[in-house]
């Protein structure tokens, strides 16, 4: 009887950890794929950006119910009417940001983290801001779990940025509204980049990069990649 | 037999409101597509009851007396109980969802099949009297139709007072008086416990009904969730929710110029069925408005001095109150929906200047005589884009027949002014240049080049379009208000060499090369060639957003990719998704049971001709009737319920005389013909007609409705109680088939008369419909005596 029960307990054991194990590899080589074959393919070659989406656990920062679809190539409801962005916009952003592991960068929308922590891995600190209340607790607390000590997340209204952080050398904003909020343009430094998505989580996005130099502002509207320009009738 | 007929009537409008009000509930708590599905979904529970009935046909009848009530109470307990299931956690859909996850196209087959439900058991209690007084089908098919007609107009007057979630039990209570006044002196106890459960059920479902829960995704939501986020006000109108919601962190900065560097004003936001509508302008500060000064929809007023401006669809009065802070002395507006109507009314109270229209703007532009400095339309599409969810929603006000009538009314100097959120890929700004281009071609101008000049901000374009030719003074004055709002010129009447990038760049630099060619002779050949539909738009085919064209579909695929194609026109996919969703679900509940069963009989092509083609036709005429009468009263949830209740009257009329009628070969095949000519006189007479008569009063507008709606409708009621008729005598068996075939057209009709509409226009529906019911006449011919 003792014989059989520790045979059960070994065997439990074994399969737990085996499971964990089989669990983990196939996250790492779906993550690996999502890199090569996302990211890579569409022209991403910035090394500290592949770094870090090669690094950062995406499927721990989406629900259960789509944790094995987590390094597919699409945004994920991630509950309130916010989705996880696509890898590659997430990818695109961090690279058009363009900054380095000493930066300071200030995130509007934290929604489930996985943009603060992608940034996390590449710069020295990341200030992020969320305006729903259970999304910004879930993610402080994600965020704590995973060991990400260079994020500092705040619940406050991302309008007036975190003014007592900041000049940032970059800000993100990722929940796109109709206007771009004049003290967001305060808190970037001279020569630093603001990046936008436009267009809703299930539409054709596009991203907007927001410069100041000096007294000038300037936009540029960036089409993904993955997006042929229309110019087929030249 | 009188309370038989009653009882139709009151489960016929308990049928049709139903329909209505779930319509609107879906329209809430997802989008407006799933109308057609509902339409579907009713017809497809009479085609299924049709085939339920063949299959039990003799317990049924035999039992008639008890199951009739007994149908009639099931139905008004289902009513109820299948919204809060499809409300439940387990079973709702999200539209925006349905091509990310599968599960959801899973949940909307469900919520398909528990919504089919009431209406399969109230048809089926209509379907069993069909059959049982086979002989006085004029009169069944008579109470039918008027009951179906007075439940569409109760629906909509309920839909007044009362919200969605409330209306469905009001509505069960009608099926359930139907139960009621049917119910025989010798109920069994099944009957009785029934009847009293009922009441039970009723009861608890009106004191736990609990508020509709919108898709996470609608506007409305995510605005709830902001801090201290409250609903202030909410009416219910057949026109939809409209609600009121205010945040100290909701601001109002619509596309604002980068320059404005004061704080944005905090502002109560408007929602009409959870969707977006405007921010409510304070009737306090009308004039203070200089936010709206940043905007590129501001130009017109630093470019002219505008005495007069019609503001078309004024929705919450932003436009109005850009007007205002210019100091425009003479302002028009109009907004059809009555409830935003009465909000605009409120902001602009005491406003002397300021002439509100409750009506549509076609209406306006064509009962209005005035002519004007400024026409001004709200800038179009959506800032977030919105997965071309509103890809089939009829545009009047952006069709070429439009802005004919916008021009005719411009004073001298007058212009147009419309605006537009940028897009990607291009296709709102290419449809407006190609619109406001034809529109110059077509009035002859000499110089067009000279008429039109655009700019760009990071997020909008705004188009004028001048009557006489722009000056050299009002080019300095664009650039200069370019330069002060870090705006970009896109297209100037002298300046060709544009600098497009001084603040606002673009990577994919063919929009400026496409601009070009729109402005160039070329512009055809452009229009033609782009894998969007971009060409203009007509009443005709008012789809101002469908811009999927079939044979740029490669393209489209090669460069979005195979899953990006859900991403650009989601609407119109929705409908051809519920199209073949349609086909399969009705052919497996219609068509499937009786193939099983078999089918004997020498006159299977007949049946099958006759039948499928008036169920077919009908609901395509229905549809072209509700378009042009919508745009003749200018208000579509009115002209719908009045377009649809007097054809379903007039059609009780007509299957009323056709029961005086003796069925003979002649009359089969004439009737149809006298459809099928009288429809080609309206293809190439209605919209003439109603255009003609559009100024007149109300009354004469509703007589003359009643005439043009109620003729053929008078005919329509006629084809299928003749048909069931001449069955009846010696071919009984072949009525169920006959029944099917007319459920299973009728089903698919709806969402197949959308999909002709975008494709060929309404006038092809009309075409179709017409040579359907010549085919259906010709095919009498060959019928023996």
């Amino acid at each position: 009887m003792q014989t059989r029960f520790i045979f059960i307990i070994l065997f439990l054991l074994n399969a737990g950890i085996y499971s964990s194990l089989f669990g983990q590899d196939k996250y790492e080589k779906e993550r690996a794929d999502m890199v090569r074959l996302q990211i890579q393919a569409r022209g991403i070659n910035d090394k500290n950006t592949l770094k870090a989406m090669k690094t950062v656990a995406r499927h721990l920062f989406v629900p259960d119910e789509y944790k094995s679809d987590a390094y597919d190539d699409r945004p994920l409801p991630i509950g309130y009417g916010q989705t996880i962005s696509q890898p590659y916009i997430v990818a695109y952003m961090t690279e058009l940001l363009n900054v380095g592991s000493g930066a300071t960068v200030l995130e509007i929308g934290t929604g489930s983290g996985y943009q603060a922590a992608v940034l996390a891995e590449i710069v020295k600190q990341v200030y992020t801001i969320e305006i729903v209340e259970e999304l910004g607790n879930s993610a402080k607390e994600r965020l704590k779990t995973l060991k990400y000590h260079n994020v500092e997340v705040k619940i406050a209204d991302g309008y007036y940025g975190w003014v007592e952080r900041g000049p940032y050398d970059g800000i993100v904003v990722t929940a796109a509204s109709e206007y771009i909020p004049p003290p967001l343009i305060d808190q970037l430094k001279d020569g630093g980049s603001m990046i936008i998505p436009i267009g809703s989580p299930f539409s054709v996005q596009t991203l907007m990069m927001v410069t100041k130099r000096g007294k000038k502002i300037t936009t540029e509207s960036l089409i993904l990649v993955r997006f042929v320009p229309f110019t087929r009738n030249k | 037999m009188f309370r038989i007929h009653v009882a139709i009537g009151l489960i016929s409008a308990a049928i049709i409101a139903f329909q209505l009000v779930l319509m609107q509930i879906l329209s809430y708590v997802q989008w407006y597509h799933f109308a057609y599905m509902i339409i579907s979904i009713a017809l497809l529970g009479f085609g299924a009851a049709g085939t339920f009935l063949t299959i039990f046909r003799k317990n049924l009848l035999q039992n008639y007396s008890r199951l009739f009530p007994l149908l009639l109470l099931i139905t008004a307990i289902l009513m109820p109980i299948v919204v809060i299931t499809a409300s439940s956690e387990t079973v709702r859909f999200d539209s925006l969802l349905i091509f990310q996850d599968f599960r959801y196209a899973g949940r909307l087959i469900a919520t398909y099949f528990i919504f089919f439900l009431p209406f399969f058991t109230g048809a089926l209690t209509i379907g069993m009297s069909f059959l049982k007084f086979a002989g006085q089908i004029g009169k069944i098919y008579f109470s039918n139709l008027v009951g179906s007609g007075i439940g569409g107009i109760i629906a909509l007057l309920l839909m007044q007072f009362i919200l969605p979630e409330q209306l469905t039990l009001l509505v069960s209570v009608i099926a359930l008086a139907g139960g009621f006044v049917s119910f025989p002196k010798n109920a069994g106890k099944l009957l009785q416990s029934t009847a009293i459960v009922s009441i039970a059920i009723l009861l608890t479902v009106f004191f736990s009904t609990s508020k509709l829960k919108p898709s996470e995704y609608k506007d409305i939501s995510k605005t709830l969730l902001l801090p201290d986020a409250t609903i202030e006000y909410e009416k219910s109108s057949p026109y939809g929710l409209v609600q009121i919601v205010s945040s100290p962190v909701l601001r109002y900065a619509p596309g604002v110029s980068l320059s404005y560097r004061e704080p944005f004003p905090i502002r109560k936001a408007v929602f009409n069925n959870g969707n977006w509508n405007g921010y409510l302008v304070p009737a306090t500060d009308q004039q203070k408005t200089s936010i709206l000064n940043y905007t590129p929809q501001s130009l017109p007023y630093y470019i002219e001095k505008i005495n007069k401006a019609l503001i078309l669809d004024a929705g919450t009065g932003e436009n109005v109150s850009l007007a205002l802070s210019h100091n425009v002395v003479d302002i028009n507006a109009n907004e059809a929906n009555a409830e935003i109507f009465y909000l605009l009314q409120n902001s602009f109270a005491g406003q002397n200047e300021v002439k509100l229209h409750q009506t549509l703007a076609r209406t306006l532009l064509v009962s209005d005589t005035s002519s004007y400095d400024l026409i001004q339309l709200p800038i179009i599409g959506s800032f977030f884009g919105n997965s071309g969810l509103n890809a089939v929603e009829t545009r009047y006000e952006l069709s070429m027949e439009a802005f004919y009538e916008m021009w005719d009314k411009l004073s001298d100097n007058g212009m147009i002014s419309l605006s537009c959120w940028m897009d990607y890929p291009v296709r709102n700004a290419y449809r407006l240049l190609a619109s406001l281009d034809q529109l110059l071609e077509e009035k002859n101008i000499k110089d067009p080049d000279q008429h039109i000049i655009a700019i760009r901000s990071w997020s909008a374009i705004t188009f004028l379009l001048k009557k006489s030719e722009f000056s050299k003074n009002q080019e300095i004055q664009v650039k200069q208000f370019c330069n002060d709002l870090m705006f970009d010129p896109l297209i100037l009447p002298e300046t060709k060499e544009i600098n497009h990038g001084k603040y606002n760049l673009l990577q994919d630099t063919s929009f400026f090369r496409n601009i070009e060619r729109l402005l160039s002779s070329d512009n055809k050949a452009f229009i033609k060639t782009y894998p969007y539909r971009v060409q203009p738009t007509t009443d005709n085919r008012p789809f101002f957003f469908q811009h999927i064209r079939w044979t740029g579909i490669r393209q489209l695929i090669a460069s979005l990719g195979e899953g990006g194609i859900p991403f650009l026109e989601l609407g119109y996919l929705l409908i051809l998704f519920t199209f073949i969703q349609i086909i399969l679900i009705a052919g497996i509940f219609i068509i499937l049971p009786l193939v099983v069963k078999s089918w004997k009989s020498n006159n299977k092509m007949w049946v099958f001709l006759y039948f499928s083609g008036i169920g077919l036709a009908f609901m395509f005429i229905e549809i072209v009737f509700i378009q042009q009468f919508t745009f003749y009263f200018g208000q579509a949830i009115y002209a719908t319920s009045a377009s649809i209740s007097i054809l379903l009257i007039a059609s009780g009329l007509g299957s009323y005389y056709s029961g005086h009628l003796r069925i003979t070969k002649k009359r089969l095949l004439l009737i149809p013909i006298v459809i099928a000519v009288l429809l080609l006189f309206y293809t190439l007479l209605l919209s003439t007609v109603l255009s003609f008569t559009i100024g007149t009063s109300l009354p004469v507008k509703i007589l003359i409705s009643i005439a043009l709606i109620g003729i053929p409708g008078f005919f329509l009621g006629m084809p299928f109680p003749a048909g069931i008729k001449y069955l009846s005598a010696g071919r009984q068996e072949d009525i169920p088939w006959a029944w099917a075939f007319n459920g299973y057209f009728s089903v698919i009709s709806t969402a197949l008369a959308t999909i002709i509409s975008v494709e060929a226009g309404y006038v092809w529906l009309l075409v179709i419909a017409a040579f359907t019911y010549a085919l259906v006449g010709l095919t009498n011919a060959k019928l023996k005596s």
